[in-house]
């Protein structure tokens, strides 16, 4: 895939995540657009198998872009898609994985993704199998205990499949991370953790393939994202963690995705 | 009781190389058999528990199967969620164990009591409960969970029941004495010594019981058959009086309309102890004594 096709699949997930968002009435937009470019890679470039257990969202609010993502590659169907976030849906808010196609691991008590990854990445040396396990976890997510314990097992035992990908678009449920729970350097953190780290532009496909085909240790790429990326007036903005939208801010998030297409 | 434990994890990995064994840093003199027979399926995680499950799912989704272990309440109170959210809505076929249910580490404080343990866990969806009280019914346990495909709780205690009579083992229960006596005693686990002391010492009353040993806690569906109304109830549980299995046959008894004439349901209080002491002391302190239980017979 060539770097106009990761630009406009990330396009196209987020069209499908701001239609749904619209008429579902859900939450969380601004989370799903800040790694929308991760997922274009990810699943882009072919890099996760979504008939296997390959790749976790940890910050399961996001799941709506995983939705969209796996809508786009016709992994899951419109007939599907189009159910989100309803009464009878099997798409919930959160990434569930019971009976959706591509999906392996609920998650939306944040902490939880790295440790089942480290799950998998065990079994497959048991199996001597080289898959790369991808996790995609939230900055603000780095406050929960769990993933610190996940991170020292995988430094500890040199998990070398594991790859950590944080999302560091620096807000979090009530605020800038920094104001409610300063966390320091996170990629200091995962390097004491023994893990090798890269800090990339989590938007720049190329910076997130290269990153990505580092592979001496278990990894961890601190992607420097914007929450809500691609939706200027959601861009930076918090309020788009809860809110939803209405008609007017509809067509003007699709109007400047429109354009990224032009 | 670990004994036994470590014989039957030995037999089923070797059964299934599919098997793999965890525990946080727990079982020091007890695991290094299964650890030198089976290393690339041994893992001691560290003292991270909330890891250790979370990994337990991991190695479910690829189609292992697992049994983690610690003691207390580490592998159930300390990680409730993990295990609802991981392992029981992803239909993990996971056996988590706990070396010390009950007041077994009496004297080392509350920390280590598994006192809330029964009750958490049978307030968990989709889940089953194995209390077994010897080496038979440890291994009927494990049997069955590793036919079961889903995720079950074993709650060992650090002693095992020395049993002197005949025992039969039914479907999830055993029974000593007649079990059409209308005057019962349902218990688990190694405080089942006590509900035999009391049948024993009824006899010598003249007052005729028998004692329903359950290894199972949650599927208890061919019990009822057998509670019968007019009959005196006599529920003893080492573990919360709160949301234990005493309230639960009892509200499924009113369900069934079976019409109990006496029913006592003697459990771990809602009172914290300020002392330590062994575990027959803490029973004891908790009410649990078979002064207590002939008592209610007597009454």
């Amino acid at each position: 895939m060539e770097l106009k096709d990761f630009q406009q699949l990330a396009t196209n997930i987020r069209k499908h995540i701001v239609r749904a968002i619209f008429n579902s009435k859900a939450s969380h937009i601004a989370s799903a657009l800040s790694i929308s470019d991760i997922l274009a890679v990810l699943y882009g470039a072919n890099l996760v198998n979504p008939d296997k257990p390959q790749f976790f969202l940890s910050k399961g609010h996001a799941g709506i872009a995983v939705y969209a993502t796996l809508r786009e590659l016709g992994i899951i169907s419109e007939e599907i898609f189009a159910t989100y976030y309803m009464n009878g849906s099997i798409l919930g808010g959160h990434v569930s994985h019971k009976n959706v196609p591509g999906v392996f691991l609920s998650t939306g008590s944040l902490g939880g993704g790295i440790s089942v990854a480290n799950g998998v990445c065990i079994a497959n040396l048991i199996n001597q199998n080289n898959d790369r396990i991808f996790v995609i976890v939230g900055d603000g997510e780095c406050n929960e205990g769990s993933i610190w314990e996940a991170a020292l097992y995988a430094g500890a035992n040199n998990l070398t499949s594991l790859v950590v990908i944080v999302d560091y678009n620096r807000l979090q449920g009530c605020g800038y991370a920094e104001n409610i729970l300063p966390m320091g350097k996170i990629a200091d953190k995962f390097k004491a953790f023994n893990f090798q780290v890269v800090e990339i532009d989590g938007h720049d496909h190329l910076a997130i393939s290269n990153a990505i085909s580092q592979s001496s240790g278990p990894l961890c790429i601190v992607a420097h994202t914007i929450k809500g990326k691609g939706i200027s007036f959601m861009e930076n903005n918090n309020l788009w963690h809860y809110k939803n939208l209405d008609n007017d801010t509809y067509c003007q998030a699709l109007k400047e995705l429109e354009y990224l297409d032009a | 009781m670990r004994k036994y434990f470590v014989e039957q994890v030995c037999y089923l990995m070797e059964q299934d190389p599919q098997l793999v064994f965890l525990t946080a840093d727990l079982g020091f003199g007890s695991f290094e058999i299964i650890q030198n027979r089976f290393p690339q399926r041994f893992f001691n995680v560290g003292i991270a528990e909330q890891n250790m499950v979370g990994m337990a799912c991991g190695l479910s989704l690829t189609g292992k199967k697992v049994i983690f272990y610690s003691i207390a309440n580490f592998s159930t109170l300390r990680v409730i969620e993990q295990i609802r959210n991981y392992l029981i809505y992803h239909n993990c076929q996971v056996l988590i164990v706990n070396g010390g249910g009950g007041f077994s580490y009496g004297q080392l404080g509350f920390t280590h009591y598994a006192i809330e343990d029964v009750s958490l866990m049978a307030g968990l969806p989709e889940i089953e409960i194995f209390a077994p009280f010897n080496a038979d019914t440890i291994i009927k346990a494990m049997n069955e969970w590793y036919s079961s495909l889903q995720v079950a709780y074993l709650r060992l205690e650090k002693n095992d029941l020395a049993i002197t009579q005949a025992i039969n083992y039914l479907d999830g229960y055993s029974v000593i004495g007649e079990i059409n006596q209308i005057n019962k005693i349902i218990c688990y686990g190694s405080i089942s010594a006590d509900a035999i002391a009391t049948h024993q010492q009824l006899q010598q009353l003249s007052i005729n019981s028998c004692v329903i040993i359950l290894h199972r806690l949650i599927n208890l569906v061919n019990l009822f058959p057998y509670l019968q109304t007019g009959d005196n109830l006599l529920l003893i549980e080492e573990n919360a009086k709160r949301g234990g299995v005493g309230q639960f046959i009892v509200s499924s008894c009113i369900e069934q309309q079976i019409k109990l004439a006496k029913v006592k349901i003697c459990g771990v209080t809602n009172k914290i102890a300020p002392v330590v002491g062994d575990q027959n002391y803490m029973k004891s302190l908790h009410g649990l004594s078979v002064d207590n239980f002939i008592a209610f017979f007597k009454e």
